[in-house]
């Protein structure tokens, strides 16, 4: 028995390297990936725990940022929703702690969706609406960027303050002229 | 008086060892065999179609989704280790859907399933619509479900938003 263990030895160490080229770590393969660099004219955002994509929606979650020239959004989740594959935005709806900026005005709302096919924005749940012109409160706000008009759907309305520049139309509703907000369409 | 077999004489050695190496021969052999029949495979394709289910009425399109890659390693499990894997997605009509492209990913060519820790792009087809992550992703294309771990980078471009006003 003597011979016969360096024989097996011989014969197990013909077989090995076999196993170990199989498992050769892969090298970094030199791929460059593609994509344009964050412009002014792009919507970019980040998140941290990662993201779901699936046919017609795309859903982002923990610590969600939105940049969009000088507004930002944050948010813990956020989802965006295409009408048939990739040719258009639908509707971007942003759960959880919402808090948008622009320029000298604040946002916070538990609940913010936009709509893309008309250019309105729903803020609802424990809304704060704070502009130089005026803050206003309220459970559900809806405001569209196109016309510059707001509305305060909710029952309980708290106008904490108005200033030059805002006007208040009677039934709710509003209009403030958000400074810095550009046209949504370039 | 019986006389019991010695199994200690040197008659019994020499048959014994002789067994033991013809199996591990038996053994090393076609794993041997086995593996040389796999080489890497070079720009590989391979095309996924409709199903009959999903075909749309006056459909000419029939390609789903293509596969692509500069290699493939098999690995054990029916699973291949694919480098500068791309998957191109089709709408019925026949245009880009969207585009995936992954450095290096683990594919499970039965489950139409791809994953790594590594990189991951995704981009329509007209690239007004950009996803990367590098922490890490699984794919199932089956379904059309890509799950993006830690942090992940989107560029919308601000046509696409556009698009959607009537």
């Amino acid at each position: 028995m003597k011979t016969a263990l360096p024989c097996l030895l011989v014969l197990l160490s013909a077989a090995c390297p076999l196993r170990a080229a199989d498992a050769k770590p892969a090298g970094q393969p030199a791929v460059k990936m593609g994509g344009a660099s964050a412009g002014t004219n792009t919507l970019l955002i980040v998140c941290d725990n990662g993201m779901e994509f699936t046919n017609g929606r795309v859903a982002y979650r923990g610590n969600v940022q939105v940049l969009d020239g000088d507004m930002s959004l944050n948010c813990e989740l956020l989802t965006v929703y295409f009408p048939t594959n990739f040719g258009s935005l639908d509707v971007i709806v942003a759960e959880t702690n919402v808090f948008i900026t622009q320029a000298d005005s604040l946002a916070v709302a538990d609940r913010v969706v936009y709509n893309a096919t008309n250019e309105i924005v729903t803020l609802t749940g424990n809304v704060i609406f704070d502009t130089p012109q005026a803050t206003l409160a309220g459970e559900v706000i809806t405001y569209n960027l196109r016309t510059k008009q707001g509305r305060i759907e909710s029952k309980v309305v708290n106008i904490i303050s108005t200033g030059a520049g805002a006007k208040f139309m009677g039934s709710n509703a509003f209009s403030i002229p958000v400074p810095g907000n550009k046209p949504a369409t370039k | 008086m019986r006389v019991r077999p010695s199994f200690s004489s040197r008659g019994w050695r020499w048959p014994l060892f002789l067994c033991l190496v013809v199996a591990v021969i038996c053994v090393c052999l076609p794993l041997r065999a086995q593996l040389k029949q796999m080489p890497a495979l070079k720009d590989f394709k391979i095309v996924d179609y409709f199903s009959r289910e999903e075909m749309q009425r006056g459909q000419t399109n029939q390609v789903k989704n293509l596969f692509t890659g500069a290699e493939a390693q098999q690995r054990p499990g029916g699973l291949v280790l694919v480098r500068q894997m791309r998957i191109d997605n089709f709408r019925p009509d026949g245009g880009t859907n969207f585009i995936v492209r992954m450095p290096e990913c683990i594919f499970d060519y039965v489950d139409r399933t791809a994953q790594s820790t590594g990189r991951i792009e995704v981009a329509s087809g007209d690239r007004q619509f950009l996803i990367s992550g590098r922490e890490g992703f699984s794919c199932r294309l089956t379904n059309t479900l890509i799950i993006l771990s830690n942090r992940v980078r989107t560029e919308i471009h601000h046509n696409l938003i556009s698009l959607a006003k009537p």
